[in-house]
């Protein structure tokens, strides 16, 4: 079974209760294909799944159930604030198991055992991160198209 | 035993018992929750049709779940269909 390193880049406006926030995370994902399925295992942010019957499918799939998360989120949050401190907390929460093949996947795309012409490369050290910003002034210039990339 | 490769959640409850003592499942409006060693999966699904008192859920979503808590050799045993 082959697993690939996926580097991430979304950014999302949620409403909470009394905000607006723009949530923008740079993350990576394993992707891995089974039994004619594809999933997508968050690493960071850890803790949630998505599955496709291909790749293309599979993340997007991904990038929805990430903002049902933060749909989630946003609905026990009473402030912004709250909000803010559990998304972050929600990236940091590594999934170790998935991050340990993820490395692997990297060594074996570095190596040219492993690769994935539909999808563009990015270095496997790029940063990862989330910002999450209350929207006081929405402007067309913050919306950003959700990208993802092989890690190598 | 769900058929299929499904697992209800009152099995996925029971191998929590198991193998992740004093874990919490919590239903949010569009995922469970699940609480255990400080730590805190987001994403189990509440079932094929939204959230019902036992629904089921596909074994694969169980997997991922039972890595992220690394717990995933005690997971299969209790419930071989994941």
């Amino acid at each position: 079974m082959e697993k690939y390193p996926i580097l991430f880049s979304r950014r999302e406006l949620i409403e909470g209760n009394g905000f607006i926030a723009g949530v923008s995370v740079n993350g990576r994902a394993l992707l891995s294909a089974e039994n004619g399925e594809t999933w997508v295992e968050g690493v960071n942010p850890g803790g949630f799944t998505a599955k496709g019957s291909s790749s293309s499918e599979a993340l997007a799939a991904f990038g929805e159930e990430f903002r049902l998360v933060l749909f989630d989120i946003a609905t026990e949050a009473a402030s912004f604030e709250v909000f803010k401190t559990s998304v972050e907390a929600f990236f940091n929460e590594t999934n170790r198991t998935a991050l340990r093949e993820w490395e692997g996947a990297v060594t074996e795309v570095r190596q040219g055992k492993l690769a994935a012409d539909w999808l563009d490369r990015r270095p496997a050290e790029s940063p990862l991160g989330i910002e999450v910003v209350r929207i006081r002034q929405p402007k067309a210039a913050h919306n950003q198209e959700g990208v993802a990339a092989i890690a190598a | 035993m769900a058929t299929g490769g499904l697992v209800t959640l009152k099995e996925i409850r029971e191998m929590l018992d198991v193998c992740a003592p004093g874990a919490l499942i919590v239903a949010k409006e569009h995922h469970n929750w699940v609480l255990w060693n400080g730590r805190t999966y987001r994403g189990l699904p509440l079932g094929k049709h939204g959230k019902r008192v036992n629904p089921e859920i596909e074994g694969g979503q169980v997997r991922r779940m039972a890595r992220f808590f690394e717990i995933l050799e005690c997971a299969k045993k209790q419930l071989p269909q994941i």
